[in-house]
């Protein structure tokens, strides 16, 4: 979600940014409270390990918000939040927290395709195996196909894995699909 | 051999599991010999029965061998269960298997067309599935009723001398009566910790009425406690627990969550932070509990309900670092949680989502179950429905998002990926549990379809499986809801009638569990259930309008099974009829509850702000799929009935098992030789080439929800 409001985001960050470097000391004595917390979140952009800056935006922030709880979303970016308080004054304060991978992904891993057929080579059981035995060879070639590219480890490992599950996973077809024959002649 | 195999082994389940249910919560000791000698006790009183009715000496000498050594190994892979406990999981793992072998036998190799085979095959498929659920559930009561060594139990510790890191206790809120924060924040002022601050995170609340008296009850309660009102804010709960996570003090170490109607006990903290001395650990819960339930029939099922995971599931994962973070009345480190990248806005069960991706880095958890905290049962039976169609939908968000992650070769895949074996089995059970339900309507369905099937005579029964043997779902069935209300009894410690009330408040979401895991599959956002509603003012009209679904299957079932009992049916006939009475049952708990709870006094709130995460859906918008998947089943059914089936007896049936009748079992017989017994069973394939329709459903079991 973050990636695609990040461009409407872009100018309130630069104007951010051309805003002076206070040094946390200063901020809370020479500015009104909101401009210190835009200073501050400036200082932190510019060094995020600076724990007196972090402390003081907190202490800033505290004391917007003991003059009144309101806070109003107005967007997001991977690194900001973008509110404004009930004065409509806006912030853009930085998230204190790594960025997580987003669910469902933006893009697929390479061996996505492969455990997608592993997938429906699996369900493909439930017809007496019919589905697996069409299912199963697509996969294997699928996964042959990444084992053959240069690709990230963990994406030949997951090529293997789907290697070696549906040919098991075919051989059980075949008995069911035995089965079934013996039951049309 | 196949028949007489499985009943033997379900006499062998039926023995240790009735001496398990009267002794099996007695024995507090127990060593690998004395799990062996219980084990070959219960295989020889089997023996000693098989002889003298139907058994043949050398199979039972074979079987029971076979058992014996399959049996030795799961005692020493058991070693902290009594003998009782032990040979109880053996046997039911030996029934599974032996009923799994059998039904595929039946399905495979009797006298079906090919599309009669494949509808065949898909009810195995069905069984199969529900069979291993059903083992889940039998380990998981088992591990804690007949456990006699606990390794992790965890007591609360005693204060440290200078370790009082900073706690910040986080009170999301949204549309709360007043009153009931003010009760939660002034309970919250009186802990006895030194260094902690309360952050009340008012969320979207509409009205701002409601929720300036609370930044003005802050204001008043000192400056450790702050309030931050959120607006049009995204993400639901997690979207505003991870804006809080900005505003939390930045010296805090350890995060609490706490419901905003639970009253915490002062100690909480003093009690309880001292194990996040050990840096690995990183999040610590307890139970949630609940208060001003007593008197009320309605309350006290839900109650005792709710008790189950936190009395069950819980001790039995802390055995193996393998809890859930259920949100409130749990200690997190924040560090840990600014490392996962906070809460997922995505699921909308985004405590239990976290404790998966922490335990994923290799971080400890732990459980101890002492109550520290009581909040209010907010429910109807309309408020227990969307929160359990939450609970269930979230599960199968966590599903869909890391089953790649609880999978045997993730470790493999992706070395980042810390899951024990043990993690990645409770996690991955977690899930799938709530499947259960629909494959309970997947078998009501073809309860029905077969039944009416075979009283208008539109075709021949799904499943041939004849004889006594038929009842042997049955007596999973029995076994499987006598060990629930065991379970219940015991670590509850739950009266009859209590125990009945709290398995059949489970057994009243059947319907809307169903929902939620198929909705859990196609939505790929939250959603939550909007059920009917009824304009009228009779509380009896009201009840049975939030459980229209439920009222209708159970009806349907009831009358179907009535009808079947006055065509006066064979054996397999009268089984179908008691498979359709309990269904009956199952589906009509529904309007039970629903009309306890409307008698009840009104709760304060219906629901809480979790349960309304994510776009609304309708209940009958939900159930379409149910529907759909219903029709499937019977357009199948009818599909293969179009075939006619085959006119001689093919040459494949002579690999399906064998009949046995009930003179057999019950009545002491000549013990047959090898010959005189081929001769029974090819008169048995005989009958087969006309089968007797038989009832398609398998096993069904107890079940539980998770939160």
């Amino acid at each position: 979600m973050a990636g695609t409001i990040a461009q409407g985001l872009d100018p309130m960050i630069e104007q951010t940014r051309e805003l002076p470097v206070a040094s946390p000391a200063l901020s809370n004595t020479g500015n009104t409270l909101e401009e210190s917390v835009t200073t501050l979140t400036k200082e932190l952009e510019l060094n995020p390990q600076n724990a007196a800056a972090r402390q003081a935006l907190y202490e800033t922030m505290q004391q917007m918000l003991q003059k009144d709880a309101f806070l109003a979303y107005q967007n997001e970016t991977n690194e900001h939040y973008i509110v404004s308080t009930i004065a409509d004054f806006q912030i853009v304060h930085p998230k204190d927290r790594a960025m997580p991978e987003l669910f469902p992904r933006l893009e697929q891993p390479p061996s996505q395709n492969a455990m997608n057929w592993l997938g429906w080579s699996l369900l493909g059981l439930i017809p007496a195996g019919l589905g697996t035995l069409v299912c199963a060879p697509v996969a294997m070639f699928a996964a042959i196909k990444l084992l053959l590219q240069k690709n990230a480890i963990s994406d030949r490992r997951r090529a293997w894995v789907v290697l070696g599950s549906v040919i098991v996973l075919w051989l059980i077809a075949l008995v069911f699909v035995i089965i079934l024959i013996l039951h049309l002649v | 051999m196949l028949t007489r195999s499985l009943a033997l082994v379900t006499i062998w389940l039926l023995l240790s599991t009735v001496f398990t249910f009267m002794r099996g919560t007695h024995v507090r000791s127990g060593n690998r010999l004395r799990g062996f000698l219980w084990l070959l006790t219960i295989i020889l009183c089997g023996d000693l029965w098989a002889v003298f009715t139907f058994g043949l000496p050398s199979e039972i000498i074979r079987l029971s061998l076979l058992a014996l050594s399959f049996g030795v190994v799961w005692i020493f892979l058991l070693p902290n269960w009594n003998g009782l406990g032990q040979t109880t999981w053996i046997m039911s793992l030996l029934a599974a298997i032996f009923y799994v072998a059998y039904s595929f036998a039946v399905a495979a190799f009797s006298p079906l067309n090919p599309l009669g085979f494949l509808f065949s095959f898909f009810v195995f498929i069905a069984e199969l599935f529900a069979i291993g659920l059903s083992l889940s559930f039998t380990f998981e009561m088992l591990d804690v009723c007949t456990r006699f060594r606990w390794n992790h139990v965890a007591l609360p510790a005693k204060p440290i001398s200078g370790y009082t890191p900073m706690v910040s206790l986080q009170v999301p809120t949204y549309n709360e009566p007043v009153e009931v924060v003010e009760a939660t924040l002034r309970g919250l002022a009186r802990m006895n910790y030194p260094n902690y601050e309360v952050l009340v995170i008012d969320n979207n609340t509409p009205d701002e009425a409601t929720w300036r008296p609370l930044e003005a009850l802050c204001k008043e309660l000192g400056p450790n406690f702050k309030c931050l009102h959120l607006d049009k804010w995204p993400g639901y709960k997690s979207g505003a627990l991870n804006f809080a996570l900005t505003q939390t003090d930045p010296n805090a170490e350890i995060m609490a969550i706490i419901d905003a109607d639970y009253l915490v006990n002062p100690e909480y903290l003093n009690e309880l932070i001292p194990y996040f001395i050990d840096p690995q650990l990183a999040f610590l819960q307890t139970p949630q509990d609940y208060r001003d339930y007593q008197g009320n029939p309605f309350l006290e099922a839900c109650y005792n309900a709710y008790k189950y995971f936190f009395e069950v599931s819980m001790p039995s994962r802390n055995e193996h670092n393998a809890i859930i973070f259920c949100g409130t009345m749990g200690l997190i480190r924040k560090s840990v949680v600014q490392e996962i990248g906070g809460w997922d806005e995505w699921c909308i069960t985004e405590d239990a989502e976290a404790s998966l991706r922490i335990l994923k880095l290799g971080y400890k958890s732990i459980y101890i179950n002492q109550t520290y905290g009581q909040g209010v049962m907010p429910l109807n039976f309309e408020g227990l429905k969307k929160q359990r169609f939450r609970w269930c939908f979230g599960s199968i968000q966590v599903l869909r998002k890391h089953w790649e992650s609880l999978m045997p070769w993730a470790g493999w895949v992706d070395p980042t990926n810390h899951l024990t074996v043990s993690q990645r089995y409770y996690y991955l059970l977690s899930c799938l549990q709530w499947f259960n339900e629909s494959m309970t309507l997947g078998f009501t369905t073809l309860l029905l379809i077969s039944t009416i099937a075979i009283m208008f005579e539109l075709g021949t029964g799904v499943r041939p499986m004849a004889g006594i043997i038929a009842a042997v779902p049955l007596v999973f069935l029995v076994l499987g809801l006598g060990r629930f209300l065991w379970t219940l009894r015991y670590r509850l410690k739950l009266g009859w009638m209590q125990a009945l009330l709290a398995m059949g408040s489970f057994f009243s979401l059947s319907w809307v569990v169903t929902l939620a895991s198929i909705q859990g599959l196609i939505q790929p956002r939250g959603v939550f259930l909007r059920t009917s509603k009824s304009k009228t003012t009779s509380n009896f009209v009201r009840a049975l309008a939030v459980t229209q679904w439920e009222t209708g299957i159970g009806i349907a079932c009831g009358l179907t099974a009535l009808a079947l009992a006055i065509s006066q049916p064979p054996f397999e006939g009268w089984l179908t009829v008691l498979f359709l009475a309990w269904q009956m049952c199952l589906y009509l708990a529904a309007p039970a509850y629903s009309l306890l709870s409307e008698r009840s006094i009104k709760p304060i709130r219906v629901t809480s702000a979790g349960d309304i995460a994510g776009k609304a859906i309708n209940e009958t918008q939900a159930a379409r799929w149910s529907v759909a998947l219903m029709s499937l089943l019977l357009l199948g059914f009818l599909l293969f009935n179009l075939l006619p089936p085959p006119t001689e007896t093919p040459i494949y049936a002579k690999l399906a098992p064998i009949a046995l009748d009930s003179q057999k079992i019950f009545k002491p017989h000549p013990v047959p030789n090898d010959n005189k017994d081929k001769g029974k069973k090819d008169k048995g394939n005989k009958d087969k080439g006309n089968p007797k329709p038989k009832k398609p459903g398998g096993p069904k079991k107890p079940e539980k929800p998770k939160p």
